[in-house]
Order: structure tokens, then C-alpha cells, then sequence
């Protein structure tokens, strides 16, 4: 099969999948069904402040796996589920930070400069169409870059990289992304480290489960899966939960809603005057996606400041410009397509989204995202590179349903950003811990996640970042693989990694990385704590 | 930002977790050591990837510890942990602790108390009402005890609040899939 041949068999596994129902007498393929139902799912819980895209995901994997089971039948369905889910809480996460001034996650802040503005002069709905129109197109582009993208990448890695550049590769990954996450790069790096250490608990080729203190609870490790709800969302739960008790307030922390009357009507015109500000922040926000680890905050910060810089306009940026706006929801909504580009070209994930979708192939089998995906092999048919590209469809369709339906169905969620946190985190927390349990079916998993929303709470309160955690934990078993592969190969050489030119390059990169964020965030802390001083004298 | 001296106290217990880890729990619990040689092969031992995490944490912790000794000395108006906090943990602590066990143990009592007698609650654990009874009962006191330790009060609205949702959970993993098995019903 040639490379465009996968192409179009991808397209025909997402249309021509196993049916779910016809409608006279169409077949409407599974896929399809989970894609628009994952979309409208991530929009209500994106509008949700508490809830998020990757909350929602890690929830429902273990009932997606049940419906679907373990069969290469159950990716499509269930990864498309994910990625209509990532869509629809990117747009959603625009309704509470427009409506009620209450950003659910911290990309969110600096949609509220603009868009709360812009409801308190009665333009709510504009504000709305502006960040649904400003978000597709930035996502929408995002996407095809990946498209384009990921296969290249990824045939390139898999032409030049032998286990001691892939192990490196990796070293490079973790550095990056412990660097750039947080505001220290020696607490990333510690927190990546911890990571490596807690997966090599009851791991390994021995006959004696290494690092168990020789106790049965610890004899089959630590579950993946507790882990990661366990550090990343039971942890948020218990921080949340803490900063509430310690206010003891309730509903009245959400404003009240201004009353709308203005101008809002969103025409081809003011589209086309946003464009420049969309194009902009599309290309910033696919650029910092493609890099594991940064996310979408710094992108919109990027985005908005750009947009600043080029805005000539009669409303200045943070009093309800759309351009502020635009600026804002096309740079953190392009972010999410081409974060899957170090995923599906490289296997690591560089976002919490991707994680999830990650343990989602694992958990099913058949799909191992990395380099190997994209080999277009001509005699035997490589059906992972067909998912591959089943999945991209997936993404286009959500694109598609997410301009044609996406605004009304934003607009229809503002009411969800009434519900009071603090009832909605004991809910979040009790369903995570069914969500665990009906994987594990052992009260032991229990103890495990509240042992590990312990150290999330610990880490976020000593401001040591989880991501690095969480993406260490999922990497471990291939980077020892690869290392004891390139020690092996290299017949014991101590120096293994350090035989080519390349690896070295990472290696090198990997700790100019973090010298250079560590002096750079370095000074930047002491010049806080200038500005501090001098505030408080 | 926190406390210069808060940052030196965690970069020290990240470098001393580090090396208790490398220097005693590493070597005394793996089977090979991190390098060793095996028919005249030298290989990896299973010691290896936690030896490079735990001497990259002491090392991490100890470069750590270097950058915060030079920083300026800084003062915290909000310590990241405090008696709030301790209190906040107890009352959380024992509405969990609570919470799990009447999920527990609500099944097994009730089938004891109105049941037929015809075997223990293993035997209808699969079976409705029986199987809901622990994770309604347990749900419902996990969810309307923590929002009762938030809000300062317990209140009626807010129980209701608590059963309907524990209800949605029983509809959305129990009720439509025989496969999943909700709490405590794998544990009996």
C-alpha cells in the first residue's frame, strides 16, 4: 500500500466502521456516534468550572473500555471519543470565563480580560461567537499541521534513531518538559525524577518484584491509572477543596450575570478584521503545542501579547476587545492538535489530553503510539498506521460538527457555570474513585489513589509540578527498554549513550535546557522578590 | 512564590529522599544490581532505572538546595501548609474513613438483616438491590460530609443533592453494564 492508499483506508475505517444504527437505511458507524457524543460531552464539562477535558476523559475510559472491550474493533470508537471530548472542552472552556468571569482552567484567565468585558457591556453573545469562531479556525489549523506533520516526523525518527538516540531522545523529553513546566526546572526534574522511581516499583525482569519492601500490597506496582487520577485530579480535588474550607464560601463566588442589550451581531466583516489576530496566534499556538510540556497557558499569554502589539483598534485590549479575544482563544485552542504531534510521531506525550489517550491505547493494545505508526509498508498492510489516520478523520469530523453546531451548543452551556464548586468537587472526587475502582474492583486502589492525591496535594502546595510526574510514569517502560537495549548492543560500553553525534546532540540539549531556564526563571524569581520588597517598604 | 527557607527545607528532604533511596532501599530490595555480568555478558540489572532516578533526585535536591542558598531571603505571607490545613485533612480524613466503611459494610449488614438467609452477601453481590445498598449508603455520606465540612453545616438540600447524584453514578457504571462491579462488590 502506498502512503496515500493508508490515507483513504483511515478515512474509510472511521466512515465504514462497525455500524451503531441506520437511519433509513443509512448506516451510521459507531465512530461517528462516539466522536459528536465525546464533542457535546467536552463542551458541557468545559463549561464547567472544576471539570476539564482531561478530567472528563480519565472518567470515562473505564466505561468506554467495558462498552468497547479490548479488541483493535474498540480504538476508533473510544480515541475518538477522547479527541471529540479535547475539542469540545477547548471550545466549552470559553462560556464560564465570558459569562461569569470564571476561568475553569488558567488558559482560561486571559480569555476573561476581553470576553467578561464584553458581557458587562451587554455583548455577551459576540463575545461568545467571537471565541467559538476563534477557537475552531485555530484548532481547525492546528489539526492539518499535525496531519502534515507527524507522519514526516515520524518517519525521520524511525530512519535515523537507534536505541541510544531514542533513549536519549527521551532524556531530552523529560528535560524539556520539567523545565519549561513550573516555575522551577530542578523541581520539574525531581518531580520527573520521583516519576521514574515510582514506576520502577514491582516493574522490571527479575523473579523478585523490585522495590516492594517485600510487602504484598506493592507486589503488582503501582495501577497507571490510579496514578495518574490519583496525582492529577484527586490531588486538584484536595487543593480546591482546601482553598473552599479555608474561605468557606459557596455559590456567592460566582458574579452575577450582567444583563445583555448590545451589539451582537458577528458578521463576515468582523470576522474577516480577526483574521490577522487568528492567523497570528494559530501559528504561535501550534508552534508552542508541538513542543511536550508547555501548554496552552503560555500560548494564550504569547497570543494575547502578540495581539497587543498589533491592535490599532477603537476598544483597547482588556476592556472588551474581540481582538484581545480572538487573540487569546485562537493561540490555547490551537495548542491541543499539534500537541499530539510528539505523540503520534515520538510516543511522548506533551500534555495531560495526550496522556489519556495514550493509556487509552494501551489499555485496548493494538495501537503503540510512536514512530512505528507511520510505516508505510507496501506489502503487509500496517494497520496502526490506518488508526492513524482513522483518528485524524475523527479530528477533522469533530472540526466539522464543532463549526457547525459548536457556538449554539457553548451558548446553550453557560447555565453549567452555576453549579456551586464546592458541591461539584465532592462529586468529582467520588466519581473518580468509582471510575478507579470498577478498573481495579479492589478497596487496595482506593488506598493507592488517596496515597497518590496526597502527594499531588504535597507537590502542588510545594509548587513541584505533576506534569513531569505523570509523564515519567508513562514513559518508564520504554526508556529502560531502550536503555538496557542500547547497553546490551553496545556490549557493555559505560559511554553507550554517547555513541553518535545525535544522541549527543540531545543529551547536550537536554541540559543546556535546563541551565538556561534555571538561570532565566532564577532571575526572574529574584526580581519578584525585588518588586515585593520594595512594594511592602 | 514560597518562603526562602520553606525552599530549603524541600530541596533538602528531595536530596536525602534521594539518597536513602540509592544508598539503603535500592540495593536491600532488587535481585541484581544496577550493572552486573552474567555468563561473561555485561548487562543492566533491575536496580538500574531506580539508581538513576533516586541519584538524580539527591542530585536535583542538592542543586536545589545551591540555587536557594544564593536566592535573597524572602518572607511568605501564606506558608504553603498550616494548622487549616491539619484541621482541613482530620474532618476529611474521617468522613472518608466513615464513608468507606459503611460502603463496606452496609451490604453485607443489610442482606444479614433482610435477607432470606440463603447464603451470604458473596453469593448476591451480583444482584440488585443488594449490590447498590454499600455505595448508595457510603457515596452518599462521602458526598454530603464533605460538602457538610465546606459549607460548616449539614443541610437537607444539600443530602438530597448527595443521594441524586450517587443515584446517577449507580445508573451510569451499575445499572447498564454487568461487567463493572461498583464498591465494596469485588472486595467480597
Amino acid at each position: 500500500m502506498q502512503p496515500l492508499d493508508y490515507v483513504w483506508a483511515g478515512v474509510l475505517a472511521f466512515f465504514q466502521g462497525p455500524e451503531a444504527f441506520s437511519l433509513l437505511g443509512v448506516a451510521i458507524p459507531i465512530a461517528v456516534i462516539m466522536v459528536a457524543f465525546g464533542f457535546f460531552v467536552g463542551i458541557v464539562g468545559g463549561a464547567t468550572p472544576g471539570l476539564a477535558g482531561p478530567f472528563i476523559m480519565a472518567v470515562s475510559l473505564p466505561i468506554l473500555l467495558s462498552v468497547f472491550g479490548f479488541t483493535p474493533d474498540a480504538l476508533l470508537p473510544v480515541m475518538g471519543f477522547l479527541v471529540g471530548v479535547m475539542k469540545g472542552s477547548t471550545v466549552g472552556g470559553a462560556v464560564p470565563a465570558i459569562l461569569f468571569n470564571t476561568p475553569g482552567t488558567p488558559d482560561a484567565m486571559l480569555t476573561t480580560l476581553d470576553g467578561y468585558p464584553m458581557a458587562k457591556k451587554g455583548q455577551a453573545k459576540k463575545a461568545l461567537r467571537v471565541a467559538h469562531f476563534s477557537s475552531v479556525t485555530g484548532d481547525t489549523f492546528s489539526d492539518l499541521v499535525l496531519f502534515t506533520c507527524a507522519p514526516f516526523l515520524a518517519i525521520l525518527v524511525e530512519s535515523y534513531l537507534g536505541f541510544p538516540e531514542k533513549a536519549a531522545l527521551i532524556i531530552l523529553s523529560l528535560s524539556f518538559v520539567a523545565a519549561v513546566v513550573g516555575d522551577s526546572p530542578l523541581k520539574g526534574l525531581f518531580s520527573a525524577a520521583l516519576g521514574l522511581f515510582v514506576a520502577s516499583i514491582a516493574t522490571g525482569q527479575d523473579s523478585y518484584p523490585r522495590l516492594t519492601l517485600d510487602t504484598g500490597f506493592l507486589r503488582d506496582g503501582v495501577p497507571l491509572t490510579t496514578a495518574l487520577l490519583g496525582v492529577l485530579i484527586l490531588g486538584e480535588v484536595l487543593v480546591s477543596l482546601e482553598e473552599l474550607f479555608r474561605r468557606r464560601r459557596s455559590t456567592s463566588e460566582i458574579a452575577p450575570e450582567p444583563v445583555q442589550g448590545g451589539d451582537n451581531s458577528f458578521t463576515l466583516r468582523d470576522r474577516w478584521r480577526l483574521m490577522p489576530y487568528i492567523s497570528v496566534s494559530a501559528v504561535i499556538g501550534t508552534i508552542v503545542g508541538a513542543l511536550p510540556g508547555i501548554g496552552s497557558t503560555l500560548a494564550a499569554t504569547l497570543g494575547y501579547v502578540t495581539g497587543h502589539k498589533m491592535h490599532k483598534g477603537k476598544v483597547p485590549f482588556g476592556q472588551g476587545a474581540p481582538e484581545g479575544l480572538a487573540a487569546t482563544e485562537a493561540a490555547n485552542s490551537s495548542v491541543s492538535g499539534a500537541n499530539l504531534i510528539p505523540v503520534l510521531s515520538l510516543g511522548i506525550p506533551g500534555n495531560v489530553g495526550a496522556v489519556f489517550l495514550i493509556l487509552a491505547a494501551e489499555s485496548i493494545g493494538g495501537f503503540t503510539p510512536g514512530p512505528a505508526v507511520f510505516r508505510f509498508s507496501e506489502g503487509e498492510v500496517n494497520q496502526q498506521a490506518v488508526i492513524a489516520f482513522g483518528l485524524f478523520t475523527a479530528m477533522m469530523f469533530a472540526n466539522i460538527l464543532n463549526w457547525i453546531v459548536g457556538g449554539h451548543l457553548m451558548r446553550a452551556c453557560g447555565i453549567m457555570a452555576k453549579v456551586p464548586k464546592h458541591v461539584l468537587l465532592p462529586m468529582v472526587l467520588l466519581l473518580t474513585l468509582t471510575a478507579i475502582y470498577v478498573q481495579e474492583t479492589s478497596f487496595d486502589a482506593f488506598y493507592f489513589a488517596f496515597a497518590l492525591a496526597v502527594l499531588g496535594y504535597v507537590m502542588r502546595k510545594l509548587l513541584i509540578p505533576t506534569l513531569p510526574f505523570v509523564i515519567s510514569m508513562i514513559l518508564a517502560g520504554n526508556f529502560e527498554s531502550a536503555i538496557r537495549q542500547a547497553f546490551s548492543v553496545s556490549g557493555g560500553d559505560p559511554f553507550f549513550l554517547f555513541s553518535s553525534p545525535l544522541s549527543i546532540g540531545f543529551l547536550v540539549a537536554a541540559v543546556l535546557v535546563v541551565v538556561v531556564l534555571t538561570r532565566r526563571k532564577g532571575a526572574q524569581a529574584s526580581e519578584e522578590v525585588r518588586e515585593d520588597v520594595e512594594r511592602s517598604a | 512564590m514560597l518562603e526562602r527557607k520553606v525552599e530549603l527545607w524541600i530541596a533538602l528532604g528531595m536530596m536525602l529522599f534521594g539518597l536513602v533511596s540509592a544508598l539503603i532501599w535500592i540495593p536491600a530490595d532488587t535481585q541484581t544490581p544496577a550493572i552486573y555480568t552474567f555468563r561473561r555478558q555485561t548487562l543492566l540489572g533491575d536496580a538500574f532505572l531506580p539508581m538513576l532516578a533516586a541519584c538524580g533526585m539527591a542530585l536535583f535536591g542538592a542543586l536545589q538546595l545551591f540555587v536557594t542558598w544564593r536566592r535573597a531571603r524572602y518572607q511568605s505571607a501564606n506558608p504553603p501548609m498550616d494548622g487549616g490545613t491539619l484541621a482541613f485533612f482530620a474532618m476529611l480524613g474521617a468522613v472518608l474513613a466513615a464513608s468507606l466503611v459503611l460502603m463496606f459494610w452496609s451490604g453485607p449488614a443489610v442482606w444479614a438483616l433482610f435477607g432470606d438467609g440463603s447464603g451470604t452477601y458473596r453469593t448476591v453481590r451480583g444482584e440488585a438491590p443488594w449490590k447498590y445498598i454499600g455505595f448508595l449508603v457510603g457515596g452518599t455520606v462521602m458526598l454530603w460530609g464533605i460538602i457538610a465540612i465546606v459549607e460548616g453545616r449539614f443541610t437537607l438540600r444539600r443530602l438530597i443533592v448527595s443521594v441524586i447524584f450517587t443515584v446517577l453514578l449507580i445508573l451510569l457504571f451499575g445499572v447498564p453494564f454487568d461487567t463493572l462491579m461498583l464498591p465494596p462488590n469485588g472486595d467480597w
